[in-house]
C-alpha cells in the first residue's frame, strides 16, 4: 500500500523538542515528518493508511491529539 | 557506583520524553531524571548514554555546564518564545518609547524648536543621542524591575555598576556637549549616581557603593570625553561611543537573565506597563532637553 501526504493538527506540542519527540514517534510508526511546527501545529506527515491508527496511538500515550486536516 | 550526567539543555517534560524514548530504543535503563540532571545507576553506560543525548541535540557531560554560548543563547531565544517572554515585550518597549519620542520632538521641531537658530547643527545630533540614551537606560531599568528576586553581592554590583557609569557616561557625554563641561558633570554625576544607588541596593552598601563610584565616574568622564574632543571630530566618535555604551547595557540584560532569571523557576515577573515607562521617558527627554536648549552653558561654549 502506498503512503499518503496527509496535512494533521496536532495538538499538545509547545516547544522544538516536542517537534523532535513527534518525528521519533512517527519513525517507530513507519511514518515519514515532511514538515512540522509546534507554532502551528501543524504537520506534514507521509504513512500508509492501515499505520495511522498505530501513530494515532503512540501520539495520545505521549499526551499529543491528531487531527486529519 | 551511579554517575551524573548534565543535560543543561532540558527546558521541559517534552525534552525528558524525547532523551527516555532514545535511551529506551537503545535498550538503555537504570537512569532517573530530575531538572537538567541524569543519574545513571550503571556507570559504565555513561558515555553510551552521553553520545545518544548529544546524538538528540543536547549537550550532555559528567561535569556541569557553566553557560550558555552566545549561539546557543541566541538560538533559545529564537526557538523558545515563551522562555523569553519579558525579554521580547522589553524589546518592543524600548523600540515603542523611541518612536514616542522621535515623533514628540519631530513635531517640536516643527512646532517650535525649528526657531532656534542652528538648531539642527547645533542640537540635532545630540537630541537624536539623548532619545537614544534614555530608550536605552530605560529598556535596562525596566528589565532589571520586571522580575523580583534576590541578588547576590556580586550581581547587584555589576548592576549597580554598570548602571552608574552607562547613565553618567552617556548622558554626562550630551549635556556636556551641549552645555560645556560643569552642568555636564553635574548632570552626569547627579543622575548616574541616583541610578547606580537605586539600582545597587539590591544586594546593600556594597552595590551602592558601587553604583555611587560609578555614577562619579561616568559622569565626570563622560562630559570630560565631550569638552577634550570638540575640536577633534567628536561628532564621529560619538556613533561608536553611543554603539559600545549600548552593548554594555545590553550585556547587563544578558547578564541578568543568565544569572538570575534563567536559574529561578520561581521567579516573579511583574514588569511595568509601557504607559509608565513611556511617561516617565517623556519627563525625562522633556527636562534634560530643555536643559540643552535652555539651561546654563558653559563660557567656552559658543554656538
Amino acid at each position: 500500500m502506498a503512503k499518503k501526504t496527509l496535512n494533521l493538527s496536532i495538538k499538545g506540542m509547545h516547544c522544538p523538542s516536542c517537534e523532535a519527540l513527534i518525528k521519533d514517534i512517527a519513525g517507530d510508526c513507519k511514518a515519514d515528518v515532511k514538515s512540522i511546527s509546534h507554532k502551528t501545529g501543524k504537520a506534514e506527515v507521509s504513512i500508509e493508511e492501515k499505520d495511522l491508527p498505530a501513530f494515532k496511538k503512540e501520539m495520545a500515550k505521549e499526551g499529543y491529539t491528531v487531527e486529519q486536516v | 557506583m551511579t554517575t551524573t550526567i548534565y543535560v543543561p539543555d532540558i527546558e521541559c517534560d517534552s525534552c525528558v520524553r524525547l532523551i527516555g524514548r532514545r535511551l529506551a530504543g537503545k535498550g538503555i535503563t537504570g537512569y532517573t531524571i530530575t531538572g537538567d540532571i541524569l543519574l545513571l545507576e550503571d556507570s559504565e553506560k555513561a558515555n553510551d548514554v552521553i553520545k545518544e543525548i548529544k546524538s538528540l541535540g543536547f549537550r550532555a557531560s559528567t561535569s556541569p555546564f557553566d553557560r550558555k554560548s552566545f549561539k546557543e543563547r541566541f538560538r533559545d531565544f529564537r526557538e523558545n518564545k515563551e522562555k523569553y517572554q519579558t525579554e521580547r515585550e522589553g524589546i518592543e518597549t524600548a523600540l515603542g518609547v523611541f518612536g514616542l519620542l522621535a515623533a514628540i520632538t519631530i513635531v517640536a521641531y516643527v512646532g517650535f524648536l525649528n526657531r532656534i537658530p542652528n538648531f539642527l547643527h547645533n542640537y540635532g545630533w545630540w537630541l537624536f543621542y539623548l532619545l537614544i540614551a534614555i530608550t536605552a537606560i530605560g529598556a535596562a531599568l525596566w528589565h532589571y524591575t520586571a522580575y523580583r528576586a534576590k541578588f547576590t553581592c556580586m550581581v547587584g554590583m555589576m548592576v549597580g555598576m554598570t548602571f552608574g557609569m552607562q547613565t553618567g557616561m552617556m548622558l554626562g557625554a550630551i549635556i556636556g556637549a551641549t552645555n560645556g563641561f560643569f552642568i555636564g558633570s553635574m548632570i552626569g554625576m547627579l543622575i548616574g549616581t541616583a541610578a547606580g544607588v537605586v539600582t545597587g541596593k539590591c544586594c546593600g552598601v556594597m552595590g551602592i557603593m558601587e553604583g555611587m563610584m560609578a555614577g562619579v565616574m561616568g559622569g565626570t568622564m563622560g562630559p570630560m570625553i565631550s569638552v577634550m574632543m570638540f575640536s577633534d571630530h567628536l561628532l564621529w566618535f560619538m556613533p561608536f561611543f553611543m554603539l559600545i555604551n549600548i552593548v554594555i547595557i545590553i550585556g547587563l540584560s544578558y547578564l541578568l537573565f543568565e544569572e538570575v532569571v534563567e536559574q529561578n523557576k520561581e521567579i516573579i515577573r511583574k514588569p511595568a506597563d509601557f504607559l509608565t515607562v513611556a511617561s516617565l521617558s517623556i519627563i525625562a527627554a522633556f527636562l534634560l532637553g530643555a536643559l540643552m536648549l535652555y539651561g546654563p552653558t558653559s563660557a567656552l561654549l559658543t554656538f
